[in-house]
């Protein structure tokens, strides 16, 4: 039986062009089916209509219709058909609003009218499913995120209703993080025989828990398929925006050099699969590195312009944020800062830039000490682009936004002409010329989140910090805005960046500090960084997919791209070719 | 949320008693405070609150937060008092201290109203704070609940202070934002300091919009409102008969103030007979019954 | 094909009003700190909130002039107390105020909030100073029958309030008016009502 039964649904929100077109899809009762398509695909919207909150609650035209275990949300109250879904949204912080956690658990139960006596039962059960059962009494507020989106699963899941929604829900958790929710969402699988529904960037976990895909692009799907059918057409996937999982990638490109080798439908698309795959046609023992060049960056040896000597800096409610930080950066480095949730890592930038001081110790940037300047002489020389860019967007239009600071803050340095020569240039290379007399606001997170960059970019400061570039970007525009940095890296600037993407780090970011309670745990070159498994898996980080197939090979060095450990499994199969075109 | 306004008392007998009866407290005292006016009574009830405190284990230091405002309460009071009065001495003959040239004057029994006045104000503050320390949000929404107050309305208490604290923490983050990019708002002339905080109204005024989609959304999939509605500690909050009786005792209180103050005068200011504002004068055209029932006594005709 | 206008139900609205009290009371909180008037206890010399709850008024209605009385009412009582005064006071004045402009703005002068044509730049001058008029007669009757003040300072009080909340409000709610009407517009919560 279907659960979801959609036909020829088409959306638009007022006064905006058609979002969803002409979608059909059915839904299987017990299936779970996956989401991935770039920003602005028209994902939300969908989970908007398949939960009913369009037409019901959403101002907007609506062609074709949604059925929801046979009602149609275009002609069934709404207060019938959402007993049947829960949806968990992006940001947890705007789906919690009880004063802690089991009261917010049991805030739905109520709305539903569930007697008592099956409230406290569901409670615990929901408690116990999510882990939260020892922080019961918390309020929401003091919870990490990952603690935060556990609670608003919690929520949904207490309903035990048949069909679940998640709208990118692991958009800013550590991987470890990620990995939690995942796994309790296949324990649910495996328990409730649940509908699930999940959009996600991420691909790996996509892959390893859809039943079915879908990619929606424009609002049209354009493809769906099982996971492995799914992820064959890598190149076909990547020019749309979405990156699929790197063990995919790897085998993809191999099957294609090498036609015989693999059956280019049957790739691997989780980790076991692949590595059972590089069992089977391996033989592990026999690869040979000598030729393979990895490369890294040397370390600089520029001059320091940011040097903190046993930071330690504790928040007014006395939390100790961080405990004795020793770090030098350097001139020209591009660095990545990465720890889990709560590590300290928004507020050590935030120490760079001089808006917090530390409580203890010692820091200076460009030879300054913090604690004797002020914030507005170090934002001379540095930028920082909050996780959120609505923090930072005021101006009418695309283009004020980027000439603000250029006009009022440094005023006199620039003539007009200067300004708009440097702002059209960042908006071309941000690819925002087009909107550069639109309205911030009115634009999609994904092209607001690129706006913010563009405002630290156009400044040239001698230092650029960048907070979760990637949330709110599909993988595509995540691999841009890397790019784009790279490139003002290779100018001379330096480049700070806060990312829980340990695919981006490994392919962008030569220098790694990893933080975990306010210290640091390591602070080395990436590889070396990722060779250090026990050390991340503390600080609730998890390598990517290439590493962990690459740490297989005995003797091989620690792979951090797919092009290396590509080129280390092509010497073995120019081997095997060339035996089997001997014979 | 009860960490923004205090520390809620949790060891306070009061914690545990129904959040209702707390906010008909809260709302006898303050009636109480305002129907009287005699400088002996209104201290009276002053120094009741007081005892209170530490009758109900609050700690008194949670009051620390309100001396400015207890300052500035007596300078104005004062100011107003001392120059805009015309309270005449109680007993005829008595001592004028000194007269304005606009025809107010300073009597003993300016200063005496004076302090009954800011007694009144403090023993509003007092009481209030008495019980408010004693309850979190939830408290809150549940006793405006009990009082037949619809779920959805007293759900907005909690709803607005979840929202405030979300804004209190945006607003940090775009000020910080701004700073970087150069707004000033510490320094400069006033105008482009204000010019400054303007700019941050932006993002937050568009924040908030986003919000209250995503609030709703939230709400509307949790079910708020779409039929009849359980609660889950309904045996704690329903009433006792020690309630009823805790309510019964406040009612006769504020009628007893009430037909004191303004039908027998007992609890008006001493020397004053009962007196009605031009205002009753005007509602007594309504009626001959209006006066009694709109008055105000005002030691100024 | 018709663009529809979903079900506006009072979770919308009372989310509305929600949002309004959360941003009104973080801005009240600090226009009391930043700017306090010498005499005038948990008062501000200007009144950043008023830009703010006047022009969502504009957009929202009642159910932002409802937010406006709980934030007064939270960030007064967060320094005076939560007492039947503040409530009364400027609570109840906060409320009052941006109605009686949205109510003369709209329905006496049939203006558009967009400020697009000189009739609507005229309703928002005069609907202003008389909204801020009427508030200030409220607060300051409510404190000369509470005793805080008496009657020759009852007229110092109203010109102050006429003033201080007509000043906010030009200085912040004009630009907010005029740079985000628009954008407002597209929400379902919007009206040209008054609820």
């Amino acid at each position: 039986m279907d659960d979801i039964v959609i036909e020829g649904l088409s959306w638009r929100y007022k006064d905006s062009d058609w979002i969803l077109k002409d979608i059909n899809l059915t839904i299987e009762q017990g299936k779970t089916l996956g989401i991935v398509g770039p920003t602005g695909a028209g994902k939300t919207t969908l989970c908007l209509a398949l939960c009913g909150l369009i037409p019901k609650k959403t101002w907007g035209a609506i062609e074709g219709s949604v059925k929801i275990k046979s009602m149609d949300t275009r002609k069934t109250p709404f207060e019938e058909l959402i007993p049947h879904i829960g949806i968990v949204f992006e940001n947890p912080d705007e789906q919690l609003i009880e004063p802690s956690v089991e009261d917010e658990i049991i805030f739905p139960l109520e709305n539903f009218g569930f007697p008592p006596e099956e409230i406290a039962k569901r409670l615990e059960e929901a408690l116990k499913a999510t882990g939260l059962d020892k922080i019961r009494k918390k309020h929401p507020g003091e919870l990490s995120g990952g603690q935060k989106q556990r609670l608003a699963i919690a929520c949904a899941l207490a309903r035990q209703p048949p069909i679940l929604i998640f709208d990118e829900t692991t958009t800013d958790l550590d991987p470890v993080g990620k990995s939690e929710v995942f796994s309790l969402l296949a324990q649910l699988r495996a328990t409730k025989k649940l509908t699930m529904i999940i959009v996600e960037h991420n691909t790996a976990q996509l892959a390893q828990f859809a039943d079915e895909l879908i990619f929606l692009r424009n609002g049209n799907i354009i493809r769906r398929g099982s996971p492995s059918q799914f992820f064959c057409d890598v190149a076909f996937l990547k020019e749309n925006g979405v990156y699929p999982p790197q063990v995919s990638e790897v085998f993809s490109e191999i099957s294609c050099t090498y036609p015989n080798s693999l059956d280019k439908n049957q790739l691997p698309v989780t980790l076991n699969d692949a590595i059972q795959l590089l069992h089977e046609i391996l033989d592990l023992e026999e690869i040979s590195y000598n030729s393979v060049a990895i490369k890294d960056q040397l370390p600089s040896t520029s001059e320091v312009i940011i040097k903190a000597q046993d930071v330690r800096f504790t928040y007014p409610d006395g939390t100790q944020a961080l405990n004795g930080i020793d770090l030098e950066l350097r001139k020209g480095e591009f660095v990545a800062i990465i720890g889990n949730n709560g590590s300290g890592k928004t507020t050590l930038i935030n120490h760079f830039v001089g808006l917090l001081k530390p409580t203890e110790g010692d820091l200076e940037v460009f030879g300054m000490n913090t604690k004797d300047v002020s914030v507005e002489n170090i934002a001379q020389k540095t930028a920082l682009v909050y996780q959120n860019p609505d923090h930072q967007l005021f101006c009418q239009t695309v283009f004020e936004e980027c000439a603000y600071e250029l006009k009022y803050s440094q005023s006199g340095r620039f003539s007009n002409e200067e300004i708009e020569q440097r702002v059209s240039e960042v908006l071309d290379v941000m690819n925002l010329t087009r909107l550069r007399n639109e309205q911030p606001f009115g634009m999609g997170r994904g092209l607001r989140q690129q706006l913010a960059v563009a405002t630290a970019l156009v400044k040239q400061p001698e230092i650029i910090i960048v907070d979760e570039p990637t949330t709110g970007q599909d993988a595509s525009q995540a691999h841009s805005i890397m790019r784009i940095l790279t490139e003002f890296n290779k100018k001379g600037k330096t480049i700070v960046v806060i990312t829980h993407d340990m695919n981006l780090v490994s392919n962008y970011i030569p220098r790694s500090i990893v933080l975990n309670q306010g210290k640091i745990l390591i602070d080395s070159n990436t590889r070396d960084v990722y060779s250090h498994s026990e050390i991340l898996k503390k600080a609730s980080l998890t390598r990517p997919q290439v590493t962990e197939l690459g740490n297989l090979l005995p003797h091989a060095p620690v792979i951090l791209r797919i092009e290396e450990l590509k080129d280390i499994l092509s010497l073995k199969y120019d081997v095997k070719e060339a035996i089997a075109y001997d014979r | 949320m009860a960490q923004m306004l205090f520390s809620t008392m949790k060891d306070s007998p009061l914690y545990k008693s129904h959040p209702s009866i707390k906010i008909i407290s809260i709302f006898a005292i303050n009636l109480i405070a305002f129907f009287m006016e005699t400088p002996a009574a209104m201290f009276l009830l002053f120094l009741t609150i007081l005892v209170a405190y530490p009758l109900f284990r609050v700690k008194i230091t949670i009051l620390k937060r309100y001396w400015y405002f207890i300052v500035i309460l007596v300078q104005a009071v004062s100011v107003s008092y001392l120059l805009g009065s015309k309270i005449p001495p109680l007993n005829p003959g008595g001592s004028i201290y000194y007269q304005f040239p606009w025809g107010t004057f300073i009597s003993q029994m300016t200063i005496v109203y004076a302090i009954t006045m800011i007694m009144r104000f403090v023993s509003m503050l007092l009481g209030s704070t008495l019980f408010i320390s004693t309850m979190d949000e939830k408290q809150i929404r549940d006793g405006f609940h009990s009082l037949r107050i619809p779920f959805s309305l007293a759900f907005l208490i909690s709803l607005s202070f979840r929202t405030m604290f979300l804004f209190l923490t945006d607003m940090d983050k775009i000020r910080n934002a701004m700073t970087l990019r150069g707004v000033r708002f510490s320094s400069g002339p006033l105008m482009g300091r204000i010019n400054a905080y303007t700019q941050t109204f932006i993002p937050l005024m568009v924040i908030g919009l986003r919000r209250i989609t995503h609030i709703t959304f939230a709400l509307e999939t949790k079910g708020f409102r779409s039929g009849k509605r359980s609660n889950f500690r309904e045996q704690d909050l329903k009433f006792k008969k020690r309630h009823y009786l805790i309510v019964a005792i406040e009612a006769c209180l504020i009628i007893a103030a009430y037909i004191l103050r303004y039908w027998f005068g007992i609890l008006s200011f001493p020397g004053w007979p009962f007196v009605p504002l031009p205002i009753s004068e005007l509602l007594g055209l309504i009626g001959t019954y209006a006066s009694p029932i709109f008055p105000f006594s005002f030691p100024f005709t | 094909m018709t663009v529809e206008k979903p079900e506006v139900g009072l979770t919308y609205k009372l989310v509305t009003t929600a949002v309004t009290a959360g941003i009104n009371a973080v801005l009240a909180l600090f226009a009391i700190i930043l700017v306090p008037i010498p005499g005038l206890p948990s008062a501000s010399g200007f009144w950043i909130p008023a830009g703010f709850y006047f022009v969502l008024t504009m957009w929202f209605g009642v159910w932002a002039a409802l937010g406006a009385l709980i934030a007064t009412f939270i960030a007064m009582g967060y320094f005076s107390g939560f007492t039947l005064h503040v409530l009364l006071d400027g609570a109840m004045g906060d409320m009052i105020a941006p109605m009686v402009c949205a109510l003369i703005f709209k329905k006496v002068f049939k203006a558009s909030p967009l400020l697009e044509k000189q009739k609507d730049w005229v309703a928002w001058i005069v609907s202003v100073p008389i909204a801020s008029l009427i508030c200030g007669i409220w607060v300051h009757s409510v404190n000369l029958a509470f005793g805080v003040i008496t009657p020759p300072f009852w007229w110092v009080g109203v010109v102050a309030y006429l003033i201080g909340d007509s000043l906010a409000v030009f200085i912040i709610g004009t630009p907010l008016l005029k740079k985000l009407t628009s954008y407002v517009q597209t929400s379902p919560v919007y009206t040209e009502g008054l609820y």
